[in-house]
């Protein structure tokens, strides 16, 4: 009898825990609904307000130098979608601008993909993840810092430079070179202080697909690195929207595009040289 | 059934709801504190060893959109990416990439969408209507386990 109850208490218990465990688990039973958010479609009166959740950087890339953030956000759809009448659009859409170690210029990300850096200086960094509405006013922010070893080296890392560029993987035999074509800034735009480069890529499909395996896709698959400045380090971009800078500093700049395949082996590159006017105020 | 033992059963009781006290206050917390990964899933630049299976959750359609006579039908993968990759060499691509099939009203033939967006249905007939959603690899091969069919009705105008 008394092992019978006790038999029957551990399986209360297991059910418990397991019910828990279920529960707590990502996603578990969760709706559509409640992972995503209310469909696009769907506008929503009285919405709360935008936030953001950013995780620290993975920490098995952040040990090869790599830094990968994942973020989330509530009641904000990250949408490559700007400017004051997308303020009014409901569900209320926005994207994030990122800025490494305190510097006074940022780039605005409209993909809703992981930020990516490589090639960060060994030593502390700190990365903030700015929510902004569709007019670039900030709503929530996050922050992440961390150190990156010093045992990593650009060639220990996915680092492109280290390795030779190979445009043109096996499978690619028939598929013609891929190149990216880089406007120039927005003349407009630049006269306020922000770097807008529109590209376009032939050949190759920017995606955020990555590793050895996808190199044998058709057509071709990549994304781009951007570097500011001649800076070590760049950021990669698999939205394939342009590619937006604001705050730099009056003067001349260099901002270097490199169209990369899905192993982070340059392709193609293109920079652009660019000066920041004087603010009048 | 002893006295005794009846005992015990409340205390089972008691403990019990304690324990679920626990589980839901464990669930709260969980879903405070969800991170982006956890909400999110794996990001897509790290490979996956041994990816577990894709699974498709599909919410039934918005209720307030479908009294106006919209189909909004929300859903969400795991272990999936929703993309416009195709072909044989995407397949071995990871963490997985594939996209959705839907099917309304038994139609033999499925439309394809890699937006990973919202099925939006708009302009059926009032009556009873079935999507079936499906999720295919990169081939266009139906994934098996990971398809869900969605019946509403339209109102009457």
């Amino acid at each position: 009898m008394q092992v019978h109850s006790n038999q029957h208490r551990f399986a209360q218990l297991a059910a418990l825990v397991m019910a828990a465990c279920l529960m707590a688990a990502p996603g578990g039973a969760q709706t559509a609904r409640q992972v995503r958010g209310a469909a696009a479609v769907e506008p929503i009166a009285n919405e709360p307000a935008g936030m953001i959740v950013v995780d620290p950087p993975l920490a098995e890339p952040l040990s090869r130098g790599l830094v990968v953030i994942q973020y989330r956000t509530e009641n904000l759809h990250i949408a490559p979608v700007f400017g004051p009448a997308a303020l009014a659009v409901s569900p209320r859409v926005g994207h994030i601008h990122v800025s490494v170690d305190d510097a006074s210029w940022v780039w605005a990300d409209g993909s809703g993909e992981p930020v990516i850096l490589n090639g960060l200086a060994p030593g502390p960094h700190k990365v903030l993840l700015q929510l902004e509405t569709a007019n670039h006013q900030e709503l929530d922010r996050g922050a992440v810092q961390f150190t990156i070893p010093n045992d990593t080296h650009p060639a220990a890392t996915h680092g492109a430079e280290s390795r030779p560029a190979s445009g043109t993987a096996p499978s690619h035999a028939t598929e013609p070179h891929a190149k990216i074509i880089i406007e120039a800034p927005r003349p407009e735009r630049l006269a306020r202080g922000v770097v807008f480069l529109e590209y376009r890529t032939q050949n190759l499909q920017v995606v955020p697909v990555y590793g050895p395996a996808a190199l044998a896709v058709s057509p071709r698959v990549g994304h781009i690195h951007v570097t500011v400045d001649d800076a070590t380090w760049h950021w990669a971009d698999a939205g394939g929207n342009p590619v937006i800078i604001n705050g730099l500093l009056p003067g001349p700049h260099k901002v270097l595009i490199q169209l990369v395949n899905a192993d982070h082996q340059p392709i193609d590159e293109g920079t652009v040289r660019l000066t920041i006017p004087q603010r009048s105020r | 059934m002893n006295p005794f033992a009846r005992m015990n059963q409340r205390g089972h009781i008691k403990r019990i709801g304690a324990l679920s006290a626990i589980a839901v206050a464990l669930f709260a917390l969980a879903a405070a504190a969800q991170t982006a990964k956890d909400v999110k899933g794996a990001t897509p630049l790290v490979a996956i060893q041994n990816e577990a299976a894709p699974r498709l959750v599909v919410d039934p359609p918005v209720p307030e959109q479908l009294a106006l006579g919209r189909a909004f039908i929300q859903y969400r993968t795991e272990n999936l990416r929703i993309l416009p990759v195709f072909g044989n060499a995407a397949l071995s691509v990871s963490p997985r990439i594939g996209h959705l099939h839907y099917y309304v009203d038994g139609q033999s033939w499925p439309i394809v969408d890699t937006s990973g967006e919202t099925v939006v249905l708009v302009g059926l007939k009032p009556g009873p209507h079935t999507v079936k959603l499906e999720l295919a690899d990169a081939t266009h091969k139906p994934i098996s386990g990971a398809s869900q069919v969605v019946e509403f009705s339209i109102p009457q105008k």
